[in-house]
C-alpha cells in the first residue's frame, strides 16, 4: 500500500536526496494553488501564462495563470493550477514582494515565474498568434505539430488512460483558436522569430499525437514530423541542432528517415508503463497497432540509428498502481519497473520518468497518484542505472525538459 | 563585506579563486575570473555547463554546503569569503542580460550563481602577521625580539 511518510520523514529516510528535487517531485504530485494575490504578480507582459500545453489543467481552465515556475536552483515545476477542494496541493503566495510556496501553512521556499520569450505576442505572416506555434519553456521551443491522437478514433484502439489530450484540444479550439496542426511555414517564421532572443534556448523538442495512417503504420505522422522539421531546419546553419521528438515507436527504416533527412539529434518513445500486462491495459491503442515487444525492440533499434545516449522513453510513474489491475505494492511495481528499466539501459536507452497527474479530462483522472517516498525511490533508481549503464541524458535533462526527476538528478549526482 | 574587498572582487586584475568540494570532500579550486559584486550579491558567472565547479555548485545548493572564494592582488590584498550558494539562475531576462556579456567573449553561457557570504577574512599577509602578534604571542622565535646588539 502506498506509504504516508509526509515531505520531512521522507527527506530525513533519504538524506542524499536533494530536497529541492524532492519538493518538485510532491509539487508534481499534489499541485499547487495560486493564490488571488499570487495571481496579481502575474504581468502578462513579462510573464508566461499558460493555456498552450498539450495536456490539460487540473481545474480544468486553460489561460491566464503562470505557466508554472522555477526553483532556487533552476529547477522547472510544471504543475498545473490544482484547487483546494479534494486535494493537497502546495499553495503559491506573495508575501511581501517575493512568490512564496507554503505547505500547510508553512513558507517553504521562494519561487519564480517564468519570462515570456519576445515571439510569443507577435503574429505570423499568415496571422496565426506565434505562441499557437510553438509554445515554451524556459530554455526549451516546444512544437506540437498535430494534437489529435488518433488511437482515440474508433480505429484507434483506445487512448491512453491517464491522457486527456484529445479533450484539452477541444478546449483549447474553442477558448484560444488553437490549431490541430502546424503550417509549416508558421512554424519557420516562429522558430526564426525565437532565435533573434540570444540566450532564450538551448532545445527544439517536438511531440504529436499518434496518427497510424499512411502506407506504412505511422508513415503520415513521420512525413509531418519531417515537413516540420525541415521547417525548423530552414533557421539553422548547422545540419543537426540540438533537437528531441517524442513520439510513437516508429520502425528502423521511419527512424532512419528522420534522421537523415531532418536536423534531429534525438528520440524519446514513451512506452508508458514498464509492463507488458499493463502496458496492454493502460495503452490500448499502443499494445494493438505496436505491440510491447515491438515497442522495445524498435527503441534499441532506435539506440543504432541515432547512437548511443539519444534515445529515451518515459513512463507516467504512479499509473502502474492503479487498482484494481496495478501492482499490489510499491515494492513490488518499483521493482519491477526498475529491473526493466535496467534491461534497456544495457542497451543503450534511458527511461526516464512523469509523474503521473490525474487529470479530471482522462479515464483514469479519478485516482490517486503514487506515494512521495515511491516517487524518490523511483527518481534515484532511475538515475542510479543510468550512472551504472555510463548514459548521458542531456537532451532531456533538468534545462532542456525539466519534467523528469530523475533526470533532475544527472546534473549533480 | 568592505568597500576594500567589493573593489577587489570587481578589479579585473585581481586572481579569483572559487573553491569547491567534489562528493568525497576533495576540494576543487578553479580560477573563476567572472566572480563579481553586482546587485547586493556575489555573482560568479558559470560558461561551461559540465564544468566540475558547476556540478559541485549544484551539490553545493542541494546540500546546503559552504563553498569558499579567495581574492587577492599579488604583493597587495587577500580576502577569504566563505559563502553558500543561494539561487541558480539559467534562464530568463536576468540571465538573457549576463549571456549577452559572454557571447561578446565569444562564449556561451550556463549558469549564473548567485552566492551569499557567510563570512569573510582579511588573508593578507600584513593583516595576519598583525593578528598572529597580537593574539599568540607564543608563535615567534625569540631572536625576533632580541635587543638590538
Amino acid at each position: 500500500m502506498a506509504s504516508a511518510l509526509g515531505f520531512d520523514e521522507v527527506a530525513a529516510k533519504y538524506p542524499d536526496f536533494p530536497q529541492l528535487i524532492m519538493r518538485k517531485i510532491d509539487l508534481h504530485r499534489r499541485g499547487a494553488y495560486y493564490t488571488e494575490s499570487a495571481l496579481q504578480a502575474v504581468d502578462p507582459s513579462r510573464h508566461q501564462t499558460g493555456g498552450t500545453h498539450i495536456f490539460g489543467t487540473r481545474d480544468g481552465k486553460l489561460s491566464y495563470r503562470p505557466e508554472a515556475f522555477t526553483l532556487r536552483d533552476g529547477t522547472l515545476v510544471l504543475t498545473t493550477p490544482t484547487p483546494l477542494e479534494g486535494n493537497d496541493p502546495y499553495v503559491v503566495d506573495r508575501i511581501g514582494e517575493k512568490l512564496i510556496l507554503l505547505d500547510k501553512g508553512k513558507e517553504i521556499d521562494e519561487i519564480f515565474y517564468w519570462d515570456k520569450p519576445d515571439y510569443y505576442d507577435k503574429k505570423t505572416s499568415r496571422g496565426t498568434l506565434m505562441q499557437n506555434v510553438i509554445g515554451s519553456r524556459p530554455q526549451r521551443l516546444y512544437i506540437t505539430p498535430n494534437r489529435f491522437c488518433h488511437f482515440w478514433s474508433e480505429e484507434g484502439g483506445g487512448g491512453c488512460g491517464f491522457c486527456d489530450i484529445v479533450n484539452n484540444l477541444k478546449q483549447q479550439r474553442a477558448e484560444i483558436k488553437m490549431p490541430t496542426r502546424l503550417d509549416p511555414r508558421d512554424v519557420s517564421e516562429t522558430v526564426r522569430e525565437a532565435l533573434k532572443e540570444k540566450g532564450r534556448f538551448t532545445a527544439v523538442f517536438l511531440t504529436s499525437g499518434s496518427d497510424f495512417r499512411g502506407k506504412e503504420a505511422f508513415d503520415k505522422e513521420v512525413d509531418f514530423y519531417i515537413e516540420i522539421m525541415k521547417a525548423v531546419g530552414e533557421n539553422f546553419a548547422a545540419e543537426k541542432f540540438p533537437s528531441q521528438l517524442l513520439c510513437t515507436a516508429f520502425t528502423r527504416d521511419q527512424l532512419q528517415r528522420l534522421y537523415d533527412e531532418t536536423g534531429l539529434t534525438s528520440v524519446t518513445m514513451d512506452i508508458e508503463v514498464l509492463n507488458e500486462r499493463l502496458f496492454g491495459i493502460i495503452c490500448p491503442g499502443k499494445a494493438k497497432w505496436i505491440g510491447y515487444q515491438e515497442w522495445k525492440r524498435r527503441l534499441i533499434d532506435a539506440v543504432e540509428v541515432f547512437g548511443p545516449n539519444r534515445v529515451g522513453t518515459g513512463i507516467v510513474s504512479g499509473v502502474e498502481l492503479v487498482p484494481p489491475f496495478g501492482f499490489p505494492s510499491e515494492d513490488e511495481a518499483l521493482d519491477s519497473v526498475l529491473g526493466e528499466a535496467g534491461e534497456l539501459a544495457a542497451q543503450g536507452v534511458s527511461t526516464v520518468n512523469m509523474i503521473w497527474v490525474p487529470r479530471p479530462g482522462s479515464p483514469l483522472g479519478h485516482h490517486k497518484n503514487a506515494s512521495l517516498e515511491y516517487y524518490v525511490r523511483l527518481a534515484q533508481g532511475l538515475q542510479a542505472i543510468r550512472r551504472k549503464h555510463g548514459l548521458e541524458i542531456d537532451f532531456d535533462d533538468y534545462r532542456r525538459c525539466g519534467n523528469h526527476p530523475d533526470s533532475d538528478l544527472a546534473r549533480g549526482l | 563585506m568592505g568597500n576594500e574587498i567589493l573593489e577587489l572582487l570587481n578589479d579585473e586584475e585581481s586572481t579569483k579563486i572559487l573553491v569547491t568540494v567534489d562528493e568525497k570532500g576533495l576540494p576543487h579550486p578553479v580560477v573563476k575570473s567572472s566572480l563579481r559584486y553586482s546587485g547586493g550579491d556575489i555573482v560568479y558567472l558559470e560558461y561551461l555547463e559540465s564544468s566540475r565547479s558547476n556540478r559541485f555548485m549544484t551539490r553545493s545548493l542541494w546540500y546546503k554546503r559552504d563553498i569558499v572564494i579567495l581574492i587577492a592582488r599579488p604583493g597587495e590584498k587577500s580576502f577569504l569569503v566563505i559563502a553558500h550558494p543561494v539561487r541558480a539562475l539559467v534562464s530568463g531576462k536576468e540571465f538573457q542580460r549576463y549571456y549577452e556579456e559572454a557571447w561578446r567573449k565569444n562564449l556561451d553561457l550556463s549558469t549564473i550563481w548567485i552566492l551569499e557570504p557567510v563570512r569573510v577574512s582579511d588573508q593578507s599577509l600584513s593583516v595576519r602577521v598583525a593578528e598572529e602578534t597580537a593574539r599568540r604571542p607564543y608563535f615567534t622565535h625569540l631572536d625576533r625580539l632580541a635587543k638590538e646588539a
